[in-house]
């Protein structure tokens, strides 16, 4: 079983590899976010099967998740061999694939994950940002109520700003807009409420250029956030340098 | 659904000589792939929104990640043993 990601232009950004894995499989299956890129997939291999109708709006994302790993055991346990494509990286917030894969293993099947190009790596183009300074990722969820230790001399980037304690599936452009207050509330307490910080949505249209808004936290709660956004928050501090150490490492 | 639209999307993306040939002559390759009025339209405003529209596309990105409460709750439980046991 071949786990593979499609980036996010419709065909331009997957890997050759990838690409031949998805030609070669027995059963191909794909999730991804846009239907021309569907359309291109389910062209590439006459046993491609679209998995979005394992999601229905109210319905449990957890309920889906699993739905969606059977879907992808069934024919690997009848021998054959089977690829699965996501948007992105396939690994990259993305609970079924790494399930499937760990299911299919312990079934004793041969299972891999191929990389794929994900929102911040696009982020990291289309920004011009280098990480080389640290950058902290977290599911924004996860970072309000799992309350992780952040620093605001690192990047900060936030991933499902839009689906903030959403644990259903929904159609909307935005899932739960008054979270963003909350959100806007604990991002005011690490960073300066004048902080200014970015709403990344990276393009599926080749035509399309990315959307890029520059906003201060405080005006997060009336921004124009969807569920593909990447929230990118920039350092507020200078990285800090520890002479001593920077001297028992030669560097003086 | 848009056959001809999305067709010409997927092209652009496969191939780069077509891209560039759009950006030269926006008009010229959207007439040869046989564009609608509208469709043209949404091209040429650039605007996902407008191209989602004309595709018949609503506005969603399949989440494939959930935050769940299982580690939390497990971290409780262990925290107040630990304090029982004080
Ligand atoms: C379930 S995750 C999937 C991420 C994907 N596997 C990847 O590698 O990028 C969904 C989140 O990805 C990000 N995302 C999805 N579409 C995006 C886009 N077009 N531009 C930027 N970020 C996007 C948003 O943070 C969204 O809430």
């Amino acid at each position: 079983m071949t786990v593979v990601g499609t980036g996010y232009r419709i065909a331009s950004q997957i890997t050759p590899e990838s690409l031949a894995r998805i030609k070669a499989a027995d059963k191909f299956f794909y999730l991804v976010a846009d239907v021309v890129t569907e359309t291109w997939l389910a062209g590439l291999n006459p046993s491609a099967e679209n998995l979005t109708d394992s999601y229905a709006p109210g319905k449990s994302r957890t309920d889906t998740y699993n739905e969606i790993v059977d879907r992808i055991l069934a024919p690997v346990r009848t021998g054959l061999h089977v690829c699965v494509a996501f948007y992105g990286h396939p690994g990259v917030f993305a609970h079924s694939t790494h399930e499937a894969i760990r299911r299919a293993r312990k079934e004793g099947v041969p299972a891999r994950m191929l990389p794929g190009i994900s929102a911040q790596d696009c982020l990291f183009a289309d920004l011009g940002f280098d990480p080389s300074d640290g950058c902290q990722i977290f599911e924004a969820t996860g970072f309000l109520v799992q309350k992780p230790k952040t620093d605001p001399s690192c990047a900060l980037i936030l991933y499902q700003a839009g689906a903030i304690g959403v644990s259903t599936f929904e159609t909307s452009a935005l899932w739960n807009r008054s979270a963003l207050q909350v959100l806007s509330e604990v991002l005011s307490k690490k960073y300066p409420p004048k902080h200014r910080i970015t709403l990344y949505t990276a393009p599926h249209f080749p035509v399309c250029d990315p959307i890029i808004l520059r906003i201060s936290i405080a005006r997060l709660p009336k921004a124009d956030v969807t569920i593909a956004t990447t929230l990118f928050i920039p350092p507020s501090k200078e990285p800090r340098w520890d002479d001593r150490m920077a001297r028992r490492l030669g560097m003086s | 659904m848009a056959k001809r639209l999305t067709d010409f999307l997927i092209k652009l993306s496969t191939d780069s000589h077509s891209l560039e040939q759009f950006e030269t002559d926006p008009a010229g390759t959207m007439d040869a792939a046989g564009l609608s009025a509208t469709e043209r339209k949404a091209v040429l405003s650039r605007n996902p929104n407008a191209l989602r529209k004309e595709l018949g596309q609503p506005h969603v990105s399949h989440m494939t990640d959930e935050k769940k409460k299982t580690a939390k709750k497990k971290k409780k439980t262990a925290k107040k043993k630990a304090a029982k046991k004080k």
